[in-house]
């Protein structure tokens, strides 16, 4: 591989659209033009509330959006445009070039299988190995996410294992092609404190091992701050924020990011006080005119409800708001 | 803490037997809750954090008299809840109340969110009339932040956030004297638990109201909790106040869930390397002899595979059961 190709993002998902019901741009949309990239050994995290849409652009990329949802827009795997592939191209590439791990491991472990069954027929298919060939190198990748006697714990059903075992198992599974990206949606969310640092290790370890490009969904800034490169913040559909975690985390400038960073109870707040809070609550839908998270904001001006807020540089970040960082704009 | 204490528990105990298998007859005991006790003032909160199966759910159910297997004492206002009458039971439990994790369904579908807060209302003081109850159910819906035009809805029709509103509604209805939070804002949105936090401190001002919080989120414990009781394996390793378990906490597996616990902030980035605890909490239905953590444990030594230790009262501000502390 040249310089060149290992600049290239791995995954690149520009102007992603994504409906529901309806046909052509009716319908309910729920993703509205959200753009951005992932390069080798990079780990992104998308972070937002329920109904921000940040499940669903995971879904799109993976060609699994449930019946009635399209996407429209582009997403390219290695340079390769994928959305609307066809199922059948697709296959070829889920579990393979890219594979995704869920909130819940019973979402894509079979209950009636032995794991070892699950994780070989990955291999068998789409690297044509052997059984035999297939079962030594699972084992490995199962001793590899630290599943003590792994050898004898590949026959176990997914029942006999505990909740952060399971996951870990899934995360085996989903790397046994070497993909050359992971989407993860919430993995940790399910487990507890102790669990959920070992798998966060585990993530950061893969990554920086294997160059994969990890995409993670979460609505925890604390997985984000202590995981992420980048962040991009959702609302409503739509990129709010989006720049190098750090920055973000330490100066947020979106209003809505700075909410939820200041509603969050943490080392900064004297316990008992007040927190803060957004008022209002979500609505759904992302194809309203002017600013989506307009009537929650403490912050917006009338040009807010009227006209929405393009994606700019500013201070380090991309942002999208007409108030916030405006003075750096005219400076 | 002026007077009696609200709440008393002593050596409060759950074991469940379970069958291995329909063939098999020989059964196995779980340890859910093993001995624990501590008190509760009127207006304190204690929060009670561990990892899942260390029995904090198992031990707020206990309390509440709503598990029958359980062992030892629960003493309300001086009175032993395990001989008292169940008439008198059933007048205790008009002011000890409980919140649950997934806010939807603890409320029944079928009924309108006026006829949910009120049910309780209804149940205990069945001589009240109509007017009044609603007067009521108005009353503190506006206390919860639910609008006056919601009253006939349904349950479906509202947010996680609102439902839990709801939920807290229909306890705060019997004014009760407990409140056992189950992992309340576990299922919530960050800006949404926001809103449920202040309200539980608001509540608290208002009414003097005490807090059992249950819960795996140790911020939210440490921003709404004057004590904190850390659990492992049905068993208390540690209990203190909150600037004492936060600030300078004494049991190794206490460190251990304050480093694990992700935290916000350029210093955080990386903070999971450090993190030196392998493997997951054992089995409750085998715990190991002597001390249970002992397999996890970076200073477990002989005695701690040989000796159980006890919680230590030399310290006030936090009693550890460990042979090692810091």
């Amino acid at each position: 591989m040249t310089d060149k190709c290992a600049d290239l993002p791995v995954l690149s998902v520009k102007h992603l659209s994504i409906y529901f019901g309806g046909r052509g741009h009716a319908g309910l949309q729920v993703v509205n033009n959200v753009s951005f990239e992932v390069r080798a050994g990079e780990i992104v995290g998308i972070v937002g509330e329920s109904g921000s849409g940040k499940s669903q652009i995971l879904l799109s990329i993976m060609g699994l959006l449930p019946d009635g949802g399209r996407a429209a827009g582009s997403v390219r795997l290695l340079g390769r445009e994928i959305l609307g592939l066809p199922q059948s191209d697709l296959d070829g590439l889920r579990g393979a070039a890219m594979s995704m791990v869920f909130q819940d491991p019973m979402t894509c472990l079979t209950p009636h299988l032995r794991i070892s069954r699950q994780m070989t027929e990955v291999l068998v298919r789409h690297r044509g190995m052997t059984e035999r060939a297939a079962l030594s190198a699972a084992v490995r990748m199962l001793e590899l996410v630290q599943i003590p006697d792994a050898r004898h714990r590949i026959q176990f059903y997914p029942h006999e294992f505990s909740g952060g075992m399971r996951q870990r198992v899934m995360v085996a599974t989903s790397l046994l092609c070497r993909p050359a990206v992971l989407l993860a949606d919430e993995p940790t969310t399910a487990l507890d404190v102790t669990i959920q640092a070992q798998l966060l290790k585990l993530f950061a370890d893969i990554a920086a091992e294997f160059g994969t490009a990890i995409l993670i969904v979460t609505h925890d800034f604390g997985v984000v701050s202590e995981l992420c490169d980048r962040i991009v913040v959702l609302y409503g559909g739509a990129v709010m924020e989006t720049g190098l975690a750090p920055d973000i985390i330490s100066d947020p400038q979106h209003p809505y990011t700075r909410g939820l960073l200041a509603a969050m109870p943490g080392l900064h707040q004297t316990p008992g006080t007040q927190l803060f809070t957004i008022p209002g609550q979500i609505l759904p839908g992302a194809n309203r005119p002017g600013c989506p998270f307009c009537q929650r904001c403490t912050d917006k001006i009338p040009v807010c409800a009227t006209e929405r807020p393009v994606l700019r540089a500013g201070s380090g970040r991309h942002i999208a708001c007409h108030v916030a960082g405006r003075a750096e704009v005219v400076a | 803490m002026n007077g009696p204490p609200l709440l008393t528990v002593n050596n409060l105990t759950v074991h469940f037997r379970l069958r291995r298998s329909l063939l098999e007859r020989s059964s196995v005991v779980v340890k859910a809750v093993d001995g624990v006790g501590f008190s509760l003032g009127t207006g304190e909160s204690l929060g009670v954090v561990g990892e899942s199966g260390c029995g904090k759910s198992t031990l707020g159910k206990a309390i509440l008299q709503l598990v029958p297997e359980s062992r030892g004492e629960v003493i309300w206002l001086g009175q032993d809840l395990g001989t008292a009458s169940s008439s008198s039971l059933r007048m205790i439990r008009r002011e000890m109340q409980m919140i649950f994790q997934d806010p939807l369904a603890s409320l029944d579908p079928k009924m309108t969110v006026e006829r949910i807060i009120g049910l309780p209302l209804r149940t205990f003081f069945p001589g009240l009339s109509r007017d009044e109850v609603r007067r009521k159910v108005l009353e503190v819906m506006e206390e919860v932040g639910l609008p006056r035009s919601v009253a006939g809805r349904y349950p479906h029709q509202f947010s996680g956030g609102q439902c839990q509103r709801i939920g807290i509604a229909r306890v705060l209805i019997m004014r009760p004297k407990l409140i056992v939070c189950d992992e309340p804002t576990s299922a919530l949105d960050i800006s949404v638990q926001a809103q449920i936090i202040n309200l539980l401190l608001q509540l608290r001002q208002d009414y003097q109201m005490s807090l059992l919080f249950i819960s795996h989120n140790l911020a939210v414990v440490r921003h709404l909790c004057d004590r904190v009781m850390v659990l492992y394996m049905g068993k208390v390793v540690e209990i203190g106040t909150r600037d004492a378990i936060f600030a300078s906490p004494r049991h190794p597996y206490t460190r251990v869930l304050l480093n694990a616990a992700p935290r916000v902030g350029n210093e955080a980035r990386g903070h999971y390397s450090r993190v030196s605890l392998q493997g997951e909490p054992g089995s409750p239905v085998n715990p190991p002899p002597g001390c249970r953590f002992q397999g996890r444990c970076p200073r477990a030594s002989e005695i701690c595979r040989k000796e159980e230790p006890q919680l230590n009262g030399a310290r006030e501000s936090n009693q550890v059961a460990c042979h090692h502390p810091h």
